[in-house]
């Protein structure tokens, strides 16, 4: 794989449902490599984003590429590179658990027999299963085994974590993913979630959409650089002060709490200047950004 | 195991299920099943119906692989897989031939093609080959509801070349005029097979993974809906029961679709009936066309009722609404039920007459209603019932289908035996029927439409209701297997029931035609009258000769019965050898028997009740 190529590169796409419009001039581009987050509310565009980017959905504007190639024109060698994880995860009922696996791997040129058996054995999978008496939590398991064990380049996580529980979604995300991505670092996954704390530690860069549009497009360390929490306590009432380039601005009592983007040493010298008793600066979580960003 | 065995399994699995229903259709003994009162053409029109019973299932066969990734939500699933669209499309495609391939000998061996007439052979052959062909487009385009488009537009399309082509054919045409008409069939219909194959393979490449999966097809939206409609049935900020039946009412579109083709079928034989070679073959098979379609319409109207709920999704958050389950259930089911009745008999009543007032035609076939009203009815419920117990649209038309026609099924065999308990233990006197009519000196016609059907109908519901009842809360489901093999059980007791009573096997018209024709008492009358001898046959034109029960010879203890305080009348038509004999029963009622001066039957012998105005005499 050319490095020097984003794994996924969209320009200016734009989607609707009938009059309801999903997409709006949206932009994005995944490096290889990364773990890159797609935060959104519900209904801010995350699912369409990625449908498109899987040639589910035809773009009604603009440009996707994966690997830089048209999803569309060169469908089978997108997809023979990648493998998806949707919300709502389906099989076919009357397939057992191994019929299933079996089922899938047809379609594949290689499939990890060795990882198929370690994450059977670990989400306690029981082969002779049929796929519909699973519940939503070990169908999203199966659909992970199916997604892992080609071994991709690219791996699409829509809400992955939806459905399971809180034992198995920490064992997702620490060892499944991780190991996912240790076995080749060129290995790249676009995750979809609003449970960003989950994946806080998993996170290399994000995009936040907002009402179909990218507002903020970082990488996780520069997101933390750029986005911190000033606390500063008082001996008395604070005093009035210009903070209208904070994005929130939080008053209790003697303290003052504010967080700001990017601008944190002016603000914290204009803080300074009013003596507070305690003053503090921290760097905010992935979803304190995305949630400051989105108020 | 290849990678393309491994998918094609994947693929037969459901194929071979309904190839292996369709196999065990096609072995039904039927010929053991012909009841003696059938005529051969009448027999004719039984197995043709049953024949396009299995064009039907062969259209739901082919459909199956397209509707059921739609159906388990594992579109995304499957064309996020590194094969190509156009590949899956060729893969399933393929699976689908294999199925024609092994099932349409089979089919033609045992429902037979008219091999005399190569011209109507070939059509039916290209037809299904078109249908098959059309398949994947249809149903990538409008879901479920694309089976049925597939039907009609292939059925009404084979039934419009063969009118444009058979009166230029002429009666005996000659071989090459035969070969012309054949290659021209053919190569039309390759041509097309060739363009709906190409466009079903566009659309799957094209197809678009909407946030509505299962509903992905136009008919989910307002674009059949004038404007008017789509707003009264908009659901309000009150009003929780109606806006349930609002909700209902759209959940059934595929019925309200469906109510145009029979409609349109309806008023056709309306016009068709009016002429003067009377409604005929053409007549009988539009009235087989109406009930086959009318059939399809109460599976669907059944069917979606619950099905299409769960094919959306929306089934959980239903079943948590604030409402009673028996409340939805009761919405459900009547919404259904008035659905399927408004799409097969109201509907298509208000067109017929329409149109048969515009064309000055008369229809023949108002009584058919009766029992159309109790079959649909039956059949709606059979089909609810299935759907609940079957999650998503397709398995439960699937179960609606097979349900439905496995009862009528076991309406033809209940019958035999039925006649066998009649003969074992009613020493083969009497039927319940038979001895309503005759106890009743009613038109034999009579009982068999109104009473039975309702009666029995009435029974019908007694068991399958409270069944469905039960099986629509999703903690009884478990245990569905027991709750419909009791549904089993009554829709066999429900046939068994009518073939004690003699209402006889479906189709209806055949079952008209059986009453009056193989109407025994009726049959008594006319041997009687011929064992007169020249005082009946010889009588003169002038001078009818008015006979009395008591006089008749060798008559039954029934048709004693039957006629008692009867008048009969043996009248000459002017300057002819045909004779009628008119039974005037003490009910009103009126029956024929005509018959030449040998004592052969002229006609088939007929009755009307003392409220009929018009008809044939």
């Amino acid at each position: 794989m050319n490095t020097a190529t984003p794994v996924v590169q969209i320009e200016n796409l734009s989607y609707s449902y009938g009059t309801a419009e999903a997409l709006d001039n949206f932009t994005l581009s995944v490096p290889p490599g990364k773990c890159y987050g797609l935060f959104g509310r519900n209904g801010a565009g995350k699912t369409t984003t990625m449908k498109c980017l899987l040639n589910l959905l035809q773009p009604q504007k603009g440009q996707v590429r994966v690997f830089g190639l048209d999803p569309a024109k060169a469908e089978v060698a997108v997809k023979r590179r990648l493998a998806y994880v949707p919300d709502q995860v389906a099989f076919y009922p009357w397939m057992t658990v191994r019929e299933t696996l079996d089922y899938l791997a047809s379609f594949r040129d290689q499939w990890n027999a060795d990882t198929e058996r370690e994450l059977l054995g670990r989400f306690h999978l029981d082969v002779s299963k049929k796929a519909g008496a699973l519940s939503k939590g070990q169908r999203t398991q199966l659909g992970l085994i199916a997604a892992i064990c080609p071994e991709p380049d690219l791996l699409v996580l829509d809400e992955p974590t939806s459905g399971l529980d809180p034992i198995v979604r920490r064992e997702f995300i620490e060892t499944v993913i991780g190991a996912y991505q240790e076995g080749n670092p060129g290995r790249t996954i676009l995750v979809s979630t609003h449970l960003i704390a989950e994946f806080e530690g998993l996170i290399d860069a994000f995009t936040i959409v907002d009402r179909g549009r990218a507002i903020v497009a970082l990488d996780a360390d520069q997101a933390r650089e750029r986005y911190k929490k000033i606390r500063a306590r008082f001996a008395a009432p604070p005093p009035d002060f210009d903070l209208s380039d904070a994005l929130r601005v939080r008053r209790e009592g003697r303290e003052i709490e504010v967080v700001v983007d990017g601008a944190s040493a002016s603000m914290m010298q204009r803080f300074r200047e009013r003596n507070p008793e305690d003053l503090s600066a921290e760097a905010l979580t992935l979803e304190e950004i995305f949630v400051a960003t989105l108020q | 195991m290849s990678p393309t065995f491994t998918r094609f399994r994947k693929e037969a699995h459901h194929l071979s299920q309904v190839g292996l229903m369709l196999l065990i259709f096609a072995a039904l003994p039927l010929p053991w099943m012909k009841h003696p009162g059938f005529s051969d053409e009448e027999w004719r029109l039984t197995e043709l119906a049953l024949g396009k019973t299995f064009y039907i299932f062969l259209a739901l066969a082919a459909s199956l692989p397209w509707l059921l990734e739609i159906e388990c939500k594992t579109l995304p699933l499957l064309l996020t897989q590194p094969l190509s669209r156009a590949r899956i499309w060729t893969e399933k495609t393929a699976a689908v031939f294999a199925l024609v391939i092994v099932l349409c000998p089979i089919w033609i061996v045992r429902f037979g093609l008219p091999h005399d007439r190569p011209v109507p052979s070939t059509l039916i052959l290209m037809g299904v080959l078109a249908m098959i062909c059309s398949t994947a487009f249809w149903v990538n385009w409008v879901g479920v509801a694309g089976i049925v488009f597939n039907v009609f537009v292939h059925g009404a399309g084979g039934i419009a070349v063969w009118r444009f082509l058979n009166p230029r054919l002429g009666a005996h045409p000659s071989d090459s005029v035969v070969r012309t008409a054949i290659s021209a069939i053919v190569t039309v219909t390759l041509c097309y097979s060739g363009v709906m194959l190409w466009l079903g393979k566009r659309r799957y490449e094209r197809m678009q993974i909407l946030p509505m999966a299962g509903a992905n097809t136009p008919l989910a939206g307002d674009f059949w809906l004038p404007g008017a409609l789509a707003g009264a049935l908009r659901s309000r900020p009150t009003g929780a029961l109606a806006n349930m039946i609002r909700k209902e009412i759209r959940v059934q579109r595929v019925a309200w679709i469906l109510a145009l083709p029979v409609a349109i079928g309806w008023a056709c034989f309306v016009v068709r009936s009016g002429r003067p070679a009377g409604p005929g073959l053409v007549g009988g098979l539009g009235i087989l066309f109406a009930v086959l379609v009318s059939s399809v319409t109460a599976i669907f109207a059944g069917s979606a009722a619950v099905g299409e709920e769960m094919s959306l999704g929306t089934y959980t958050s239903m079943m948590t609404l604030p409402v009673s389950s028996r409340r939805l259930w009761s919405v459900k089911l009547g919404t259904a039920l008035f659905a399927a009745l408004c799409c097969t008999v109201l509907i298509p009543w208000v067109l017929s007459a329409t149109a048969a007032r515009l064309f000055h035609a008369t229809f023949e076939f108002w009584p058919l209603f009766g029992p159309i009203i109790c079959f649909v009815s039956v059949a709606t419920v059979i089909s609810f019932t299935g759907s609940s117990a079957w999650p998503g649209t397709p398995a439960a038309v699937a179960a609606g289908f097979f349900g439905t026609w496995g009862a009528a099924a076991a309406l033809v065999g209940g019958e035999k035996i039925g006649e066998l308990v009649i003969q074992r233990w009613w020493h083969g006197s009497t039927t319940w029927r038979d001895s309503i009519v005759a106890r009743g000196h009613l038109d034999p016609r009579e009982p068999s439409e109104l009473f039975v059907c309702a009666v029995l109908s009435v029974a019908m519901f007694m068991v399958a209701i409270p069944i469905s009842e039960r099986l629509f809360r999703p903690h009884s489901r478990q245990r569905k297997i027991a709750s419909l093999g009791v549904l089993a059980f009554a829709a066999f007791a429900f046939s068994f029931g009518a073939a004690v009573a003699g209402a006889g096997a479906l189709p209806a018209p055949a079952r008209d035609l059986y009453i009056a024709g193989g109407w025994q008492p009726l049959e008594d009358a006319h041997k009687a009258l011929v064992k007169l001898g020249p005082r009946v046959l010889a009588v003169d034109a002038a001078h009818p000769l008015r006979v009395r029960p008591e006089e008749l010879p060798e008559i039954s203890p029934l048709t004693q019965q039957w006629l008692e305080g009867s008048t009969i009348s043996v009248a000459r038509a002017q300057k002819t050898h045909l004779l009628t004999a008119t039974v005037r029963l003490v009910s009103g009622s009126d029956c024929f028997i005509g018959m030449d001066d040998r004592g052969v039957l002229a006609s088939r012998p007929s009755c009307h009740a003392a409220s009929d105005t018009g008809g044939e005499q």
